[in-house]
C-alpha cells in the first residue's frame, strides 16, 4: 500500500468519524412529529384527564427553541411531559433532561447539576409527550433541557413554574 | 368579579386574525382566554354537500343584517371556531408591494399604509409556514421580494386548467400556480392528508386538511396549558375603567348565561363588519360615539372587493376536480391602454349544477344548470374597492348591523372582464375537439356573469383602519386603539387599502406582527 492511499484511508475514516460526531445534515433535516395526549385524553375534557403541574416557555440557548413545556398528571396517577408547539435545531444523539440547575453547556456540569434522561428527542417539531418515572421529585428538576449529549449543549431550556389550576380549559 | 375570569390576554374571535394570534402569544406561557360566538363545526356529511352549504346555506349564520334601504341581507358569514377560514378557498396572498403605497385608480385613490411591505414580510413568510402554503415562487410577474421560498411546492394543475395555462402563456401571458394553503402532498398520495377533493372552496373541510385557523392555529395552541376557549360565547359590550383608557370588562353571553371577563390585553377580531359593530355597541359616556372612535372611522371605509364569478362555457368539457390552481395577474396594475389597476383572475372552486341553483339565472332548467357546470372554467375576478366612508357599518334602534355600501371604482373591473372575454375567444384549439370546440351549440365562449351581491362578504376590510394619525385612524401602527392601552384589533379591520387579493394571509401576518408587539410587551 503507497503512502498516498494510506493517506486517503485515513482521510476517509477521519472525514467518516466526523460525519459520525456532527452529524450535519441534521441541520437541514427535521423530524416532525404530532402526539396526542396519551391514552387519547382529549383537551377538551381536560378537567377529568389531565392536569396541569407545572409549565414554562422554551428559550433558545444554543439553537434557536420555541414553544411551551408542561409536566402533567394524568388520570391514571401518572406524569408526564409535554411539548406543545415545540420547535428546535435538529442534531445528533439529543435528549430531553429534567436538569435541577441551569447549565447551558458540558455534560460534567449538568452531570453535577443532576438530570433525569426522559429519552431521546421523538422530534424536532412538533408536540410530543415524555413520561416521567415514578419518584422522581419534581420540585428537585425544574428546567426542561434540550441535551445535545454528543458534544455537551443544551438547545434550549424552559423554566417550570407551578400551572395556573384556575384556568377553565375550554367552556364547550 | 372571581379571579378565574382574569386572563392576561382575551380574544375575542378565532378565525384568521384572533386564531393566528392565539398561536403566537401560546408559548409566552401568559393566560390566554379565546372567546368563539360559534361553536365547531359538525363533523357530517353534509359539509362535502353542495346542497347543504351553497344551495340551503347550511353554515351560514342565520343572522340577518340590513342595507342602506332597509332591505335585509343575509350575510354569507359563518360563526365558528376558525371563523371564516373554516369556509374559505385557501388562496393565501401576500398584497403586492406597491398596494402599501398610494396608487391612483380610475376610481380615485387607493391610499397608503403607515407600514410598508418590507416591515411585513417576515411574517408573511411565517404565516405561509404556519398555514402550509404550495407556491411556485418567480411566477407571478407582480410578486414582491420573498425572505423564503414558499414551504411547499405548488398544486399542480389538472389537464383543463394546464391547457388554459399554456394557452394564456401563448397569448404572452404569465400564468401562475395559486398560492394554496392545502394540505396536499402529492408526491405521497398515500399519506397525503388532503385528497384533491371537489369540495373545498366554500365548504369545510371534512379531513381537516385544508389550512383553516382551527386546524393550523387553534386547536394546536389549545395543546399548550395556558391557552382556553370559550365557544357559544357572544360578546355583548366591552366596558371601560373610569379613566376611559382600559377595557376593564368584556361582558359575554355564553349560552344565555351572562359573564364578566377581564384581562390586561383585550383583543378584538371578530371579522371587520362585526368588530365594528362590537366597538360601536360599546359606546359610553367616555366614549359616546362608540369606543376607541373619537376620530368617527369606526365602521366607516367598508370594502370587499368587486369581485364576479365569470363562466366560460365551451364544448369541451372540464373535469377538473380542483380548479384553484390557476392565476392570472397580468392586469393587476392595467394594461397596455389603460393605466388605471384592473384587477386579479383567478379561479373559485368547480362550480355544479346545485350550486349554481343558488345563484345562476332562473331562465335554465336544472338540467341545463349540471351541462353548463361541466362545461364551464369558472373563473373569480378581483379588483379593487376604495375607501368611502360612506360605505360603512352602523347600528339600527335594535343594534343590528347596517351595512351602507355604493360600489365604486368598477370601470377597471369591467375592463378586466372585457379582458378576459377577448383572450377566452382566442383560445387555441383543444385537443379533443380541434377548431370545433368552440363552435355549434356554443358558438364562441359563453359568459355568464354574476356580480358578487353585498351579502357576500368574504372579503370584508378596512373598518376600524390604522394609521399614525389619531384624527383620521381609529388604531396605531400596532393594530392598538390610539384612544385606549390595551385595546387591539387583529382581524381585516385595520386594512387601509383593499389591494385585488385575497386578504387572508395579510390578516394572519398582521396578527403574527401584532403578536410580536404583544409578547414582548407582556414580558
Amino acid at each position: 500500500m503507497t503512502k498516498r492511499n494510506v493517506l486517503i484511508l485515513v482521510g476517509v475514516a477521519v472525514l467518516a468519524i466526523a460525519w459520525y460526531a456532527f452529524r450535519p445534515e441534521l441541520l437541514f433535516i427535521n423530524k416532525t412529529v404530532n402526539e396526542e395526549f396519551p391514552a387519547g385524553a382529549a383537551t377538551a375534557s381536560i378537567e377529568k384527564g389531565p392536569v396541569a403541574l407545572s409549565q414554562g416557555s422554551f428559550k433558545g440557548l444554543a439553537h434557536e427553541t420555541k414553544g411551551m413545556a408542561a409536566i402533567y398528571q394524568l388520570a391514571d396517577s401518572n406524569r408526564t411531559l409535554r411539548l406543545t408547539q415545540f420547535e428546535t435545531s435538529n442534531g445528533p444523539d439529543v435528549h430531553v433532561y429534567l436538569t435541577a440547575g441551569d447549565v447551558e453547556k458540558g455534560n460534567d456540569a449538568v452531570k453535577a447539576a443532576g438530570f433525569i434522561d426522559l429519552g431521546s428527542i421523538k422530534g424536532n417539531i412538533g408536540d410530543q409527550n415524555y413520561d416521567i418515572p415514578e419518584n422522581i421529585d419534581l420540585s428537585k428538576y425544574k428546567n426542561v433541557a434540550i441535551w445535545c449529549a454528543r458534544f455537551g449543549v443544551n438547545f434550549g431550556q424552559a423554566s417550570l413554574q407551578t400551572a395556573d389550576p384556575a384556568l377553565p380549559k375550554a367552556k364547550i | 368579579m372571581p379571579d378565574s375570569n382574569n386572563y392576561d390576554v382575551i380574544i375575542t374571535g378565532s378565525g384568521a386574525g384572533g386564531g393566528t394570534l392565539a398561536h403566537k402569544l401560546a408559548p409566552t406561557g401568559k393566560k390566554i382566554l379565546i372567546l368563539e360566538r360559534g361553536g365547531y363545526v359538525p363533523r357530517e356529511k353534509d359539509n362535502w354537500e353542495a346542497r347543504a352549504v351553497n344551495l340551503q346555506g347550511k353554515y351560514q349564520t342565520k343572522e340577518k343584517w340590513h342595507d342602506r334601504d332597509s332591505n335585509e341581507l343575509h350575510p354569507h358569514t359563518n360563526y365558528y371556531v376558525g371563523g371564516n377560514t373554516k369556509f374559505f378557498g385557501a388562496a393565501l396572498f401576500r398584497l403586492r408591494k406597491e398596494d402599501f403605497g398610494e396608487i391612483r385608480h380610475h376610481g380615485g385613490i387607493s391610499p397608503a399604509w403607515p407600514i410598508g411591505y418590507d416591515d411585513l414580510e417576515p411574517y408573511y413568510s411565517e404565516a405561509e409556514k404556519l398555514y402550509h402554503v404550495h407556491g411556485n415562487a418567480g411566477e407571478d410577474p407582480t410578486e414582491p421580494r420573498r425572505g423564503f421560498p414558499y414551504p411547499h411546492p405548488a398544486i399542480s394543475h389538472e389537464p383543463r386548467l394546464q391547457q388554459l395555462s399554456d394557452d394564456f402563456a401563448s397569448l404572452g401571458l404569465r400564468p401562475f400556480h395559486t398560492p394554496l394553503g392545502i394540505m396536499l402532498d402529492e408526491k405521497n398520495p398515500q399519506t397525503s392528508k388532503c385528497i384533491r377533493c371537489g369540495t373545498c372552496d366554500g365548504f369545510p373541510c371534512l379531513v381537516a386538511a385544508k389550512s383553516d385557523a382551527q386546524v393550523c392555529a387553534v386547536d394546536p395552541a389549545l395543546q399548550n396549558p395556558n391557552v382556553a376557549l370559550m365557544t357559544n360565547t357572544y360578546v355583548e359590550k366591552l366596558a371601560t375603567d373610569s379613566s376611559g383608557r382600559r377595557v376593564s370588562k368584556v361582558i359575554v353571553r355564553q349560552n344565555g348565561h351572562r359573564e364578566e371577563l377581564s384581562a390586561d390585553i383585550v383583543v378584538v377580531s371578530c371579522g371587520a363588519i362585526n368588530s365594528a359593530a362590537l366597538l360601536l355597541r360599546s359606546a359610553s359616556d367616555n366614549h359616546p360615539s362608540g369606543l376607541a372612535n373619537s376620530s368617527d372611522v369606526v365602521g366607516r371605509h367598508y370594502m370587499g372587493h368587486v369581485n364576479s364569478v365569470l363562466m366560460a362555457l365551451s364544448k369541451c368539457p372540464n373535469p377538473t376536480m380542483f380548479q384553484k390552481s390557476l392565476s392570472v395577474n397580468d392586469f393587476y396594475f392595467g394594461a397596455p391602454g389603460w393605466n388605471y389597476p384592473m384587477g386579479h383572475i383567478s379561479f373559485v372552486g368547480k362550480l355544479d349544477g346545485e350550486t349554481l341553483k343558488g345563484g345562476a339565472p332562473a331562465l335554465t332548467p336544472g338540467w341545463t344548470l349540471d351541462l353548463m357546470a361541466k362545461h364551464s372554467l369558472d373563473f373569480w375576478l378581483t379588483s379593487e374597492d376604495l375607501p368611502d366612508p360612506d360605505n360603512r357599518v352602523t347600528l339600527d334602534a335594535e343594534g343590528g348591523i347596517v351595512l351602507s355600501y355604493k360600489p365604486n371604482n368598477e370601470e377597471g373591473h369591467k375592463r378586466l372582464i372585457a379582458k378576459l372575454k377577448e383572450l377566452m375567444q382566442q383560445q387555441r384549439k383543444c385537443k379533443v375537439h380541434g377548431h370545433d370546440c368552440h363552435e355549434g351549440l356554443f358558438a364562441r365562449n359563453l359568459f355568464i356573469g354574476q356580480r358578487i351581491p353585498l351579502a357576500g362578504v368574504a372579503h370584508q376590510v378596512g373598518t376600524v383602519r390604522f394609521g399614525n394619525d389619531p384624527r383620521t385612524s381609529a388604531l396605531d401602527v400596532h393594530c392598538k386603539a390610539h384612544d385606549l392601552d390595551n385595546l387591539y384589533v387583529v382581524d381585516g379591520s385595520f386594512f387601509v387599502s383593499s389591494g385585488a387579493v385575497n386578504p387572508a394571509l395579510t390578516i394572519m401576518a398582521n396578527a403574527l406582527r401584532v403578536g410580536e408587539h404583544l409578547a414582548e410587551r407582556l414580558n
